[in-house]
């Protein structure tokens, strides 16, 4: 059953330059996502994939430049103020930076106050918010306090409450663990993990981190330079990725993370990220596979179950796991 | 197996800062040596003291440092200004995180790596030429082009690898190397990983890398040390210490981490101390699932167990 | 506020500064008590009179005693200054977050009107407007706060606009709540400190203003007691009877400096922080 659904978004910035002249930044182009209830997409992708973007555009946070969103059939461009507003509350997110995602002068008591009157919870309120305080690993205790006396985890973890308490139905992590300690990363993840078991969550979980997205994700979605390149399973991504970026993102990714070695060519380093590709496919300039067709006709996203962007799915597939490269 | 020698050598190195009225001891007691040929890691979260460590020991720290650096038997501690602005580039040279902030953004990537070479008596004509098959070498195509462009017009993974350029110039016994691919894309950085570990085997340089992911340490480095609140709790040959753990903490640590699809993570409780206020005995024991009476009140010192040096009183 | 007023006691300079307010403060309090004559009865038999033991700040051309006329003068300016500055600064804050939270037309408009104004030095926007208005205490007050508004409108609307991306913000409109309360609860709260930095600053520029108008006799009238108008008035007897301008000068200095240096304290740490 789909949750959210985003179609044909994208999202133009227009930065001016002079007066008179300004660039176009594309962050996301044309992508079609759906998530379903009761799963964990994880969305890959390095600096300027436009995964961030894409988050916010489903939360409706920021409006796409083209484009629908709509929450359990609702389009949010269509609907009245008051239904945009109650499915906005039903799509709660957790943001990456723990120090800026609280308000440094309001105690934690007041931040989840404010988070559980959203809600349309009637009963008693401080059972409520000690309860989901517990929920994520914290003692009453804070509630008396201020950001700057908790640690980056505890802070996230009120990030986390204060988004529980608005009883979403959906919630989009962006990069939630990227800013902590490894040891309270795991904390965090197996906090993450266990209110999507018990609440029946949907999870957009954005992250440049491989081998987080590829332990709670269920489904994957890989983004380069605003588009969506890859969707499929965790387990059909990660083990047999079929775009030849998802194929140089996975064995860039140091090994003991992802000990499952890929047979692939030498890509060709010297571009790193293309902005300025006017047409044709997004990677080409990287590929060691592109071609004339490549660079003229920018591929759509196709495929039954594991759908791939790019014209030589097929060979690639085949050179890549059957041996010859 | 060979012998290698002894190149640097640290011994009960200690770094305090003031900090509002408060000491904290950024590096408590650390010792540990780097052989020729080696790559070592010092791998520690944040709050660690890595970072204070690995630039204490060419003296880029504020604070007093105590305690010995050895390089070649000259200790660095002891040098006067003067002969460590010799030593500093040609002898040990480093690689900072942030390559934005590490290049002049107004000076030519030319200019900065032919300064590094006109500091230490070249000529500009030989600077010059030198510093275009430096650029060469680091993987910078068209080289005599590039070598005319400014920080801005070069990509991330560029300016750091003009940074790598500028720290071999003038072949150094060591270079330290502090978190150089955090701030670049994963697929940047396996590219400047593998360039780092080349570079070390080709030129004969030692390493140190300082990092707090540890799959960043296991591309690159042979030996490893793990540090926790200004202290080192494991140190040793890298595949020894990532295969069988034996501190608590370095355990925790391996398991912490998603490796691939289905593994259990089991994290941690609780966080890294304040450095203003630490625990007594071994800094790890509020976290530490077999801390008794003894972790509480005596820090426990490196011993030597199976191959590789331990902090732990619970060690078995 | 405690801590931040321990903080400020720190230093020595800020400390005097406090203290020479907290007099000043004292003195516009119970002028009524300490003064030691009437400050607007004349007797021109003793104009002009230097400092002596009666009246130790000597007489002015109307014969009227300095020392009183400095003490309820006090009373005049500092009322001038709160008032001026808090109704320019609530002005001016309001427009500015209003302008940066919603931005698009309404940004647009309010600040193509503040470029014209702040096009204009502050005191000649203050003087502009006493000429249209007239000059007596009220217009005084009025003209000071609307000279002060284009800078608090410009600088909370700039601080709104950097506080208005943070994650807790979106946060918060995420979650549903209304604007009025994001403004009121989140935003507002998160900008004061520089403000109030700025707004104790704009305390001595207020008092400055308002006897620059007194001195160049558009401020208020004779024969209240205002210390701008009291140097303009006794600057044609400067040369021979200098106290008419020494003592309401070093008053208009203490309070202003004193401002300034409290106000670039509270910015320091407001830094730092």
């Amino acid at each position: 059953m789909e949750i959210v659904r985003g179609e044909k978004l994208s999202k133009y910035y227009n930065i001016k330059l002079t007066t008179t002249k300004s660039n176009t930044l594309t962050a996301v182009s044309n992508v079609d996502v759906s998530i379903n209830g009761n799963e964990i997409f994880g969305l890959v992708g390095e600096s300027g994939s436009g995964k961030s973007t894409l988050g916010r555009l489903l939360l409706w946070l920021e409006k796409p430049s083209s484009g629908t969103v709509s929450f359990k059939g609702l389009d949010l461009a269509k609907a009245r103020k008051k239904e945009v507003k109650e499915a906005r509350r039903k799509m709660q997110v957790v943001f990456q930076n723990p120090d800026s995602s609280l308000d440094p002068r309001m105690k934690i008591g007041r931040t989840l106050l404010e988070a559980l009157e959203c809600s349309q919870y009637t009963g008693d309120r401080t059972a409520r918010i000690k309860e989901v305080l517990e929920g994520v690993g914290l003692r009453p205790d804070v509630l008396d306090m201020y950001p700057h006396h908790l640690s980056g985890g505890m802070k996230q973890r009120v990030a986390v409450a204060r988004a529980i308490l608005a009883e979403p139905e959906f919630m989009v992590l962006d990069e939630p663990t990227s800013a902590l300690d490894v040891s309270v990363q795991a904390q965090i993840l197996n906090l993450l993990e266990e209110l999507q078991r018990k609440l029946n969550l949907s999870y957009l979980f954005i992250s440049h981190s491989l081998s987080i997205v590829s332990y709670i994700s269920h489904r994957v979605g890989v983004m380069y330079l605003g588009k969506l390149v890859e969707l499929g399973t965790s387990e059909e991504v990660f083990s047999r990725p079929l775009h030849p970026y998802s194929q140089l993102l996975i064995s860039s990714v140091p090994s003991i993370y992802l000990p499952k070695k890929l047979n692939i060519p030498k890509y060709n380093g010297n571009h790193e990220h293309a902005y300025d590709v006017a047409r044709g496919c997004r990677f080409h300039p990287r590929c060691p596979y592109a071609d004339e067709l490549c660079r003229a006709e920018e591929p759509k996203l196709s495929g039954d179950g594991h759908p791939v962007a790019c014209h030589h799915t097929v060979e690639i597939e085949k050179k890549v796991f059957e041996g010859n490269a | 197996m060979h012998q290698s020698k002894v190149l640097l050598e640290v011994q009960n190195l200690k770094v305090n800062y003031r900090f509002r009225d408060k000491k904290i001891r950024a590096v408590d007691d650390v010792s540990f040596s780097v052989n020729e040929g080696d790559r070592f890691a010092i791998v520690g979260e944040s709050g660690s003291g890595k970072s204070t460590l690995g630039l204490s020991i060419i003296r880029l720290c504020p604070g007093e440092a105590s305690g010995s650096v050895r390089l070649n038997n000259i200790d660095i501690l002891k040098l006067s200004q003067e002969e460590l602005r010799k030593l500093r580039g040609s002898d040990i040279s480093v690689v900072f995180q942030d390559p934005n902030s590490a290049l002049n953004p107004v000076l030519r990537v030319g200019d900065q790596l032919v300064e590094v070479f006109t500091t230490h008596g070249y000529s500009k004509a030989e600077a010059y030429s030198r510093s275009v098959e430096l650029l060469e070498t680091v993987g910078i195509p068209e080289p005599e082009k590039r070598i005319m462009s400014y920080p801005h017009q070069l990509s991330g993974g560029m300016k750091q690898r003009v940074i790598i350029a500028m720290a071999i110039a003038l072949n150094p016994k060591l270079v330290i190397a502090d978190e150089p691919t955090s701030a670049l894309d994963v697929t940047i950085q396996a590219q400047i990983l593998k360039l780092i570990k080349e570079l070390s085997e080709t030129k004969k340089l030692s390493m140190i890398l300082i990092t707090h992911d540890i799959g960043v340490a296991a591309e690159v480095c042979n030996q490893i040390g793990i540090m926790y609140a200004g202290r080192m709790l494991e140190i040793g040959a890298f595949e020894d210490i990532f295969h069988n753990p034996k501190h608590p903490y370095t355990q925790s640590l391996m398991t912490c981490v998603p490796k691939g699809l289905k593994c259990v993570l089991k994290p941690l409780p609780g966080s890294v101390p304040d450095m203003s206020d630490l625990p007594s005995g071994c800094k790890f024991h509020p976290r530490c699932p077999y801390a008794n009476g003894k972790c509480k009140t005596i820090e426990p010192k490196l011993e030597k167990v199976d191959g590789r040096y331990v902090a732990c009183h619970a060690v078995w | 506020m405690i801590p931040l007023i321990r903080e400020l006691a720190r230093s020595k300079m800020v400390l005097a500064s406090m203290l020479i307010l907290l007099s000043f403060i004292f003195m516009a309090l119970f002028a009524d008590f300490i003064a030691p004559y009437s400050p607007i009865e004349s007797d021109l038999s003793i104009s002009n009179k230097p400092p002596s033991w009666e009246h130790p700040f000597g007489t002015d051309e109307l014969g009227r005693d300095i020392l009183s006329r400095v003490i309820h003068g006090a009373k005049l300016t500092l009322t001038i200054s709160f008032a001026a500055t808090a109704i320019g600064a609530l002005v001016g804050i309001v427009v500015g977050v209003l302008s940066g939270f919603y931005g698009r037309a309404v940004d647009t408009i309010t600040q193509r009107f503040t470029d014209v104004l702040l096009a204009l030095p502050g005191f000649l926007l203050a003087v502009m407007f006493v000429a249209i208005m007239g000059n007596n205490i009220a217009t005084v007050i009025t003209s000071v706060a609307l000279s002060l508004v284009p800078s608090y409108v410009r600088m909370s609307r700039g601080l709104t606009l950097q506080v208005k991306e943070l994650e807790y913000v979106l946060a918060a409109r995420q979650l549903g709540v209304n604007s009025i309360k994001i403004m009121t609860r989140h935003i507002i709260p998160n900008i004061s400190p520089t403000l109030i930095a700025q707004i104790t600053l704009n305390l001595g520029t207020a008092i400055l203003f308002a006897s620059g108008l007194g001195f160049l006799g558009i401020g208020v009238p004779p024969p209240e007691p205002e210390w701008g108008t009291m140097l303009g008035t006794g600057r044609t007897y400067m040369f021979y009877a200098p106290h008419l301008i020494i003592f309401p000068g070093l008053a208009v200095f203490l309070v202003v400096f004193s401002f300034n240096k409290i106000g670039d304290r509270i910015g320091e740490i407001i830094a730092s922080k």
